[in-house]
């Protein structure tokens, strides 16, 4: 079954990047320019993985977690933020993967989607 | 001779002798009398000369001192010589300490119940005086001079108390007593009145002048916008300001040390601090402390005498809550920036990345070139709004002025906009005054300004909105809302306008109304600040760099123009600026 990635980014050359590497790895991409915009798609795309940034207008990565904390959808925050404690504050709201926007190759997000889609079936 | 005349001899002898006789008696009684009277004046003389003696005494050594207990020193000390007594004491009141200070001379060993009877004469009077009850008031006692004896049972048989006053107030009480019966008299009570009242008279000639100089400096503590505080090496608060209270939430009338270092409890070791400040003579500081909501820091400085010997320590608490705004709000703003660069820097490194793919589709491949176009401009606009804001901060910013055809540049931008307004179906036209005359400005400014008041009237107002420019001329002495309606259009500025108030010459007025959300009042006054306006943009849905509005109040200002909003919420906002027509 295809699986279903939801990009969460105000950035549309970020939203571009990862769809267009994502896709041809046979990956079904939607994005959402905000939080409340990604609040709305998790109910109506059921997305396997969510990626997810920080600085948003409208609705922020922060507000995006705490609003979606019921879901057990794994979300990768990817965030552009120099501050620090940022990914303790995201780690605090049950999130995992942490990436620094960066440091960040799309061949390391292609690998870590297909490493979290492996590892979820045997939990 | 006969017997008659002999006897008439002797009867006259007898009565000459019995006159002589009585001549000398009265002589020497009248001689004894002189002699008392010059004794008695003599002695008068010198208890005068005495009691002038201790009055210039007082006048000496306690004159400029307004230590009460020392001046009541010096007079009990005094009174040897002039008035005959077993004991003199006084007792006074510690108004800081809240206790009274008993002092008894013994001159003559007595009892310990004779002391403590002539105690209890004086705390009653001075009950009496005051209208306090002292009864059980805490007694600090020092008792000096002739060891009192234990066998001794004579009683306290006479005594006198003066009270010692200060202004109008009685401060303390002098007590003479004796254990001789009836032994003082008017006299006795006269000399210690007048001594009394003399050092009375100096000390609160002395209060006086120092009350008013104090006065003067309690006037300025009072005012002090930051908490003043001082406190002695004993713990006692002498000096305190309204805001101490206020800083540290202190609800009781007085504030003592326990008031202050339970304020601190468990944030900052007030006394250890204050301590060290005293004892090691040096400034103390407290960086910061979280107190009431409030950010504080605290200074603790020792004060000193003359003599270099410290007193205590003057405590200052400077609120400083607003510079941590300050800094947080700045820090905001850096980080916004720092984002909004490196956002559209990683896109196009990671787009890079992707097109070293040499498989990429065409279609792909054009949309990426796009993509990274999309976002140098992006960042473009930023760093050139950056370097304006930069320039304007700096006094840099010039403008060009040159009278030219602001209509024809108004009627382009509108042009301009009307494609990204039909996109969501906005209405979007302009009204331009009858009799406006030529106004210098320049053009490449006048249009970022209205690039950004449009862009932005557009972006905030809602599908199949209204956003419309309007320019009148308005002179010095016409009112806008009869002006508007003259020239027969919907207006919404009105004449109570700040800045058309404080306009001085004849001035065109533009401005862009939209019908969109509107902007909270709270809001409106941080549009046009730099680092606010990093803050608000985060909660809106707005993008750009924010910086649009400061940009335009800068380039406004540079042409000796203003710029102002007036915004209902929900109803929309007006954003005009004026132009001086010289």
């Amino acid at each position: 079954m295809t699986k279903k990635i939801l990009v969460i980014d105000d950035d549309s050359a970020i939203q571009q990047v990862i769809k267009s590497s994502l896709v041809p790895e046979g990956y079904d991409v939607r994005t959402a320019d905000n939080g409340q915009a990604g609040l709305d798609l998790v109910k109506e795309f059921q997305p396997d993985v969510i990626m997810l940034d920080i600085m948003m207008p409208v609705m922020g990565g922060f507000d995006f977690l705490k609003q979606n904390k019921e879901s057990t959808i794994p979300v990768i925050v990817l965030s552009s933020l120099g501050q620090d404690g940022n990914e303790e504050k995201v780690k605090a709201l049950g999130v995992k993967y942490f990436l620094q926007k960066d440091n960040i190759h799309i061949d390391d997000i292609k690998k870590l989607i297909s490493n979290i889609l492996n590892s979820a079936p045997k939990q | 001779m006969d017997q008659a005349n002999v006897s008439v001899i002797f009867v006259f002898s007898i009565v000459i002798i019995a006159v002589i006789v009585s001549f000398c008696v009265y002589i020497r009684k009248l001689r004894g009398t002189l002699k008392a009277e010059s004794e008695k004046r003599e002695s008068e003389n010198n208890r005068r000369m005495y009691e002038l003696s201790i009055l210039k005494e007082i006048g000496e050594r306690a004159g400029y001192s307004l230590n009460t207990q020392r001046i009541a020193d010096i007079i009990t000390g005094s009174l040897k010589e002039l008035i005959d007594y077993s004991t003199t004491s006084y007792i006074l009141e510690d108004t800081q300490k809240k206790e009274l200070l008993f002092k008894c001379e013994v001159e003559e060993s007595v009892s310990p119940k004779f002391v403590e009877d002539v105690k209890g004469k004086m705390v009653a009077a001075l009950s009496v005086l005051t209208d306090q009850n002292y009864q059980n008031r805490t007694i600090e006692e020092v008792i000096a001079g002739t060891i009192l004896d234990d066998d001794n049972n004579e009683p306290l048989s006479s005594f006198f108390n003066i009270p010692l006053t200060v202004g109008n107030k009685v401060v303390g009480i002098l007590n003479v007593s004796s254990t001789k019966t009836g032994l003082y008299k008017e006299d006795e009570m006269t000399i210690l009145y007048k001594i009394t009242a003399q050092a009375s008279n100096a000390v609160t000639r002395l209060q006086d002048v120092l009350d008013s100089e104090q006065s003067k400096l309690n006037a300025m503590v009072v005012s002090m916008a930051d908490g003043v505080l001082m406190i002695d090496k004993d713990n006692r608060v002498y000096v305190t300001n309204p805001k101490v209270k206020d800083l540290l939430g202190i609800e009781n009338k007085e504030t003592s040390i326990f008031d202050i270092i339970e304020a601190f409890e468990g944030k900052v070791d007030f006394r250890t601090k204050l301590e060290e400040c005293i004892k090691l003579n040096r400034q103390e500081v407290i960086e910061e402390t979280y107190i009431q909501h409030r950010y504080i820091r605290i200074l603790f400085s020792p004060v000193k005498d003359k003599n270099s010997e410290t007193l205590g320590a003057v405590i200052i608490l400077h609120d400083i809550t607003h510079d941590k705004e300050l800094e947080k709000v700045k820090e905001d703003f850096t980080n916004m920036m720092v984002h909004d660069l490196r956002s559209p820097l990683n896109g196009i490194r990671l787009i890079s990345e992707m097109l070293q793919d040499k498989k990429m589709p065409k279609d792909q491949f054009l949309q990426s070139a796009k993509m990274i176009h999309g976002s140098t401009t992006n960042i473009l606009e930023l760093v050139n709004d950056l370097l304006d804001v930069a320039k304007l901060e700096a006094g840099k910013f010039i403008v060009t002025k040159s009278k030219g055809d602001l209509k024809r540049v108004i009627e382009e931008r509108i042009n301009f906009f009307q494609s990204l307004a039909s996109e969501k179906n906005i209405v979007l036209n302009s009204y331009w005054g009858p009799d406006i005359e030529q106004v210098p400005f320049d053009e490449k400014e006048i249009i970022q300004v209205l690039n950004n008041l449009l862009s932005n009237a557009i972006k905030f107002t809602e599908e199949k909105g209204v956003v419309k420019v309007q320019t009148l001329l308005l002179k010095k002495d016409e009112d806008i809302e009869s002006k508007a309606k003259q020239a027969g259009i919907k207006w919404f500025i009105s004449n109570s306008s700040e800045v058309l108030q404080k306009r001085e010459k004849d001035v065109i007025i533009c401005a862009v109304t939209d019908n969109g959300s509107g902007i909270r009042k709270d809001q409106i006054k941080k549009l046009f600040n730099k680092f606010e306006q990093a803050e608000g943009q985060k909660k809106t849905q707005a993008k750009g760099t924010g910086l649009g509005l400061v940009i335009a109040k800068g380039i406004i200002e540079a042409h000796g123009g203003l710029v102002s909003v007036e915004s209902t919420e929900d109803k929309g906002s007006t954003f005009f600026f004026i132009l001086p027509l010289e």
